[in-house]
């Protein structure tokens, strides 16, 4: 009774398998299957029982099997399935389709019969073969990014290349033709030639944009870190913006009036300000404010530029941050631009290991706040060699409350001496010194390798321009002398010496 | 008066850098590329070269190579002018002869200031 249980659960468990299962002696004579196995080959019951299993095989495998099947029965021993191997099977109608198999060794009276279960590995096979195509695809595709990625870039470089080349000359030749060696200007022409100066500049700055943005995302833009007040290059900036926001009557007010030492690459710390402060040029109606402010606290410089401008809505607010982005609800038509500027803000300013952040309600203006690493401050040292000292006094009126250190010499060798011995960022040279020495101190500063790169402005009563310029004087400057002209000389060569030092 | 070679294949950034150098009284003679550079400098002594370094026919490199084997221009500074500026490219440079490199775009008071500077450390100019 016991025994007639055992064997219908054996049934049951045998039919509610999921895959074929089959028993077979030594000779392959098959002598028990469940259904699944009448389904997956296409043979009834009464067909499979007796039948030998070599049969279930491809005519190319089937006479090798008998070999195969001694060999297991000389060592018998359970084999798994999932061992990777997929065999082949036939069916009735003789086709064939791929299948899984383990085998285990089962006792039966005087010897033993093999038990083989069967999975049909059709489906398994059809879903590796589509997973290795994708495979297949992705890297080809990937591939294919790859070479498109380093074309853009390659092309980008060479592009920039080919776009500066002329625009190189049109400021070079602005610049000759701002100097009036070659002959007069009068004052629109003077405005037209600045004109062209400014704007060629500010395409050049934008070319430097676009191959900035594409070294950056290639991970090929390095950082030249070094220490500097950034409330100077704050003014240069401002100077620089100020006949944007002029012509729209913008008030743009700084209220940065100390020095503030920030450790950064100083072209790209100019870069964020001038990026900020032209946006907040251009969204910003005729009238509006614009003001700058910076806070220094736990080792950061946080600056930050506010304007009563368009604002940007809430929900635009992070994209702005993107590339290729202007939020077009919010920008009314003004699309001059690149639309790369914030986006290369953002990367600049988390390089240097900063943070940049929005404020701003639609219609009532923005603040965008950024914060880079502060460090000690140095103003910048003006030499100046002057033998008369009320003139010499004079200059040092006109330099100190604009944020200069001043040192004075009265004669030529004592000018050299403190020249070489001070290293200053700037000298101010009067050419009449007594024995007519100016022109000798001038050669002298070229010849020493400490003080030939330091700019050189040269002060003079005397009509003696071409001669000063030769000679390689950064600036000539004619008697009498107007504060204005003189921190122009300065702030300008001083952002030229920096701006140029590689 | 001082004379200087200019090569650079490029019409109007030559223009420019005669202008520049001109402009402020020196004697220029210009060269349209490597080759030309080199026969110029053959039958004439100048009293410094600047060589654009990307250059059809002889590069800048190549001419300052030529220059080199040259006796006559053993003391003569030649300035090497390019518009890529990389970190480390001026050392390069002058370890490999010229007397100073310049990128672009050329700022005009560092030009004259450079050449000035190298005319004046030059020996007495050549007389024929």
């Amino acid at each position: 009774m016991a025994l007639i249980e055992a064997e219908n659960r054996f049934r049951e468990l045998l039919e509610a398998a999921p895959d074929a299962i089959i028993e077979v002696d030594l000779d392959g004579h098959i002598v028990l299957l469940n259904a699944v196995t009448e389904k997956l080959f296409g043979y009834s019951r009464e067909e499979l029982l007796g039948m030998n299993v070599d049969d279930l095989l491809p005519a190319h495998v089937s006479p090798r099997h008998a070999a195969h099947r001694a060999h297991y029965a000389g060592r018998p021993q359970t084999r798994p399935m999932g061992s990777g191997l997929i065999l082949r099977a036939k069916r009735k109608d003789g086709s064939e389709f791929p299948v899984e198999i383990s085998l285990s060794p089962v006792n039966v009276e005087g010897g033993f019969h093999i038990t083989a279960i069967i999975r049909d590995a059709t489906q398994r096979q059809l879903a590796e073969e589509r997973i290795r195509a994708a495979n297949q695809q992705l890297e080809l595709r990937n591939r294919e990014v790859e070479r498109a990625n380093r074309l853009k870039s390659e092309f980008l470089a060479s592009m920039s290349h080919e776009l500066r080349t002329p625009l190189h000359t049109i400021i070079g030749f602005t610049e000759l033709l701002a100097e009036e060696l070659e002959g007069p200007l009068n004052d629109r022409q003077k405005r037209f030639v600045t004109h062209v100066h400014q704007d060629s500049l500010h395409l050049l700055a934008l070319i430097n944009d676009i191959l900035d943005l594409s070294k950056i995302e290639a991970g090929r833009m390095e950082l030249r870190l070094e220490t500097f007040d950034g409330a100077a290059v704050l003014q240069e900036v401002v100077g620089a913006i100020r006949t944007l926001a002029d012509a729209k009557e913008i008030r743009v007010e700084n209220r940065v009036a100390w020095p503030v030492g920030i450790v950064a690459d100083r072209v790209r710390f100019r870069e964020i300000l001038n990026n900020l402060l032209s946006n907040a040029v251009k969204f910003t109606a005729e009238g509006g404010d614009i003001w700058i402010e910076v806070s220094v606290d736990g080792g950061m410089a946080s600056f930050s530029v506010s304007d009563t401008g368009i604002g940007i809505a809430p929900e635009d607010q992070q994209a702005v941050f993107e590339t290729f982005r202007q939020v077009g609800s919010t920008t009314r038509g003004v699309r001059e631009g690149t639309g790369l500027g914030l986006a290369i803000v953002k990367r600049l300013v988390e390089m240097h290991g900063g943070t940049i952040s929005i404020e701003s309600e639609l219609g009532r203006g923005s603040r965008f706040e950024f914060s880079i690493p502060s460090a000690p401050t140095r103003e910048p040292l003006i030499l100046i060699i002057e033998d008369e000292p009320s003139a010499r006094e004079l200059l040092a009126t006109y330099l100190q409350p604009s944020g200069y250190r001043t040192e004075t010499a009265g004669a030529a060798s004592e000018g050299l001496a403190k020249a070489r011995q001070l290293r200053p960022d700037l000298i101010t040279l009067d050419l009449l010194l007594p024995g007519r020495t100016g022109w000798q101190i001038l050669r002298d500063l070229q010849q020493m390798p400490e003080t030939r790169n330091i700019p050189v402005l040269v002060i003079s009563v005397l009509d003696e321009d071409k001669a000063a310029l030769k000679l390689g004087a950064a600036a000539y400057l004619r008697k009498p002398l107007k504060k204005e002209a003189l921190l122009r000389a300065v702030r300008e060569n001083l952002a030229r010496e920096s701006g140029s030092k590689i | 008066m001082r004379h200087i070679l200019v090569a650079e294949d490029r019409e109007v950034s030559r223009e420019l850098l005669l202008a520049v150098l001109t402009g402020v009284g020196y004697r220029v003679t210009a060269a349209v590329d490597g080759r030309d550079a080199l026969a110029k400098t053959g039958h004439e002594l100048f009293d410094l070269v600047i060589l654009d370094l990307n250059m059809p026919h002889v590069d800048g490199v190549g001419v300052l190579e030529c220059l080199k084997k040259d006796p006559r221009y053993e003391s003569v500074p030649v300035v090497a002018l390019t518009a890529h500026a990389m970190e480390g490219d001026r050392d390069r440079f002058l370890a490999i002869g010229f007397s100073e490199y310049i990128t672009k775009p050329v700022n005009l008071s560092l030009l004259r200031r450079e050449v000035a500077r190298l005319l004046e450390a030059a020996p007495p100019e050549w007389k024929s």
